[in-house]
């Protein structure tokens, strides 16, 4: 079974969401792809209340910290799914009226 | 004794009832039930009922019993919860975790939009409660694009329309505002916005779909205002406007309202007004559709931001 989180941007303009990221677990740790600049402040880590910084080297824990930590009504995480097999990256796109 | 006083003391007497009942093993009372209709009626924004359904609902657990035992269905059960969503979703997620009840995809869907009725952060909120999978919040938005007309031209349910005031009532209240150069000022942001988009059209000629929607919410931001009211004392006192012909309300931030915060320059009028709108232009060109429609306006209280 494999684990993970996407993280989804929310377009309130033409009510549209998009995965902007997809962080999985796999070999203990969280591999993120998706957008540059998200990746790049994922692997920075997340940072916790009164606790130290979650790292993808943390594994599940950090998938956790993803789901908790995206709440945003724009930018928002699924709680941690779990599959046989992951689903494409799907990137819906925008429509207009 | 009245309503709330007779409902306050069922629930109680309910709940001491309770503990000695689940210890000599007797059925609930049906007297939860009474409460929770009492509690649950449909008069909308009842600051009273709202108090009984949040002490009805801090015991949910009990409740989730009660109901289990007195044979409520899963139906049933779920329009109790939906009664309980409506006024507090965090309470509705408490509820459905203890009442056991599992939704399918599709009763998932149905129910967030119920709830979300447009507002795409409660929708966001339903969404993680329920902790949709990624397919089903792509199948959400798939949808939703086709209830996109409808969701846009949504009411919403805040009961701004019997609490604002007509301009009538405000100006009589309020004194009248100096213009100091505010035409100038709103005339300026016209001539830069339409600069901009005249641009944008030209150098990116697939966003034209998009920026006409957007124009076209801009122009009635624009449009006669019919009512106004408060909406709280944060540093720049946002009031929330009604215009004539949309149902969405517009927030307006007047400029000579700001508080003399210690954020703010005291000789700098419009400190929170700018800065918005300057913030809507840079998401517009960068297209990152995070800041809704916002303008700057001549309004009741002389010129301000407005946001959709």
């Amino acid at each position: 079974m494999t684990k993970w989180v996407d993280i989804i941007s929310f377009n309130a303009i033409v009510w549209s969401g998009t995965v902007v990221a997809r962080c999985i677990f796999e070999n203990g740790s969280v591999r993120c792809s998706g957008e540059e600049l998200v990746v790049n402040l994922l692997e920075k880590g997340i940072s916790q209340d009164n606790a130290l910084p979650v790292l993808p080297k943390d594994g599940e824990v950090f998938l956790q910290a993803i789901s908790r930590h995206f709440h945003n009504a724009y930018l928002f995480a699924t709680p941690v799914q779990e599959e046989e097999v992951v689903n494409d990256f799907v990137v819906a796109s925008p429509k207009l009226i | 004794m009245n309503i709330r006083e007779r409902v306050a003391w069922m629930v109680d007497s309910f709940f001491r009832r309770d503990k000695k009942d689940r210890e000599q093993k007797t059925p609930p009372s049906s007297l939860i039930t009474l409460a929770l209709e009492a509690a649950l009626k449909k008069e909308p924004y009842d600051a009273e009922r709202l108090l009984l359904v949040k002490a009805v609902c801090e015991r949910m657990p009990a409740i989730a019993a009660s109901l289990e035992a007195m044979g409520f269905s899963p139906v049933e059960k779920l329009s109790v919860g939906l009664s309980i969503a409506r006024e507090n979703l965090e309470l509705f997620f408490k509820f459905q975790e203890h009442a056991q009840i599992d939704f399918c995809d599709e009763e998932k869907q149905a129910l967030a939009f119920d709830i979300a009725r447009g507002n795409p952060a409660i929708l966001v909120r339903v969404m993680r409660g329920l902790q949709f999978s990624s397919d089903a919040i792509r199948e959400i938005f798939e949808r939703s694009v086709g209830a996109e007309k409808t969701l846009i031209a949504r009411e919403f349910d805040i009961p701004t329309d019997t609490i604002g005031k007509t301009l009538a009532e405000h100006r009589g209240q309020e004194e009248a505002f100096e213009q100091d150069g505010a035409v100038e000022l709103v005339a300026e942001t016209r001539t830069i916005e339409q600069e901009l988009l005249l641009a944008t059209e030209r150098a990116w000629p697939d966003r034209v779909p998009r920026e006409r929607l957007r124009a076209k919410i801009e122009q009635e931001l624009r449009g006669t205002i019919r009512k106004i009211g408060s909406l709280g004392t944060t540093a720049s006192l946002p009031q929330f406007l009604i215009f004539e012909g949309r149902n969405i309300p517009g927030i307006y931030k007047a400029a000579r309202r700001e508080r003399e915060n210690f954020d703010f320059k005291k000789d700098v009028r419009g400190a929170s007004v700018f800065p918005e709108w300057l913030t809507y232009q840079i998401d517009k060109a960068l297209q990152l559709d995070i800041v809704p429609p916002t303008i700057v306006r001549d309004g009741p209280d002389g010129f301000g931001s407005v946001q959709d």
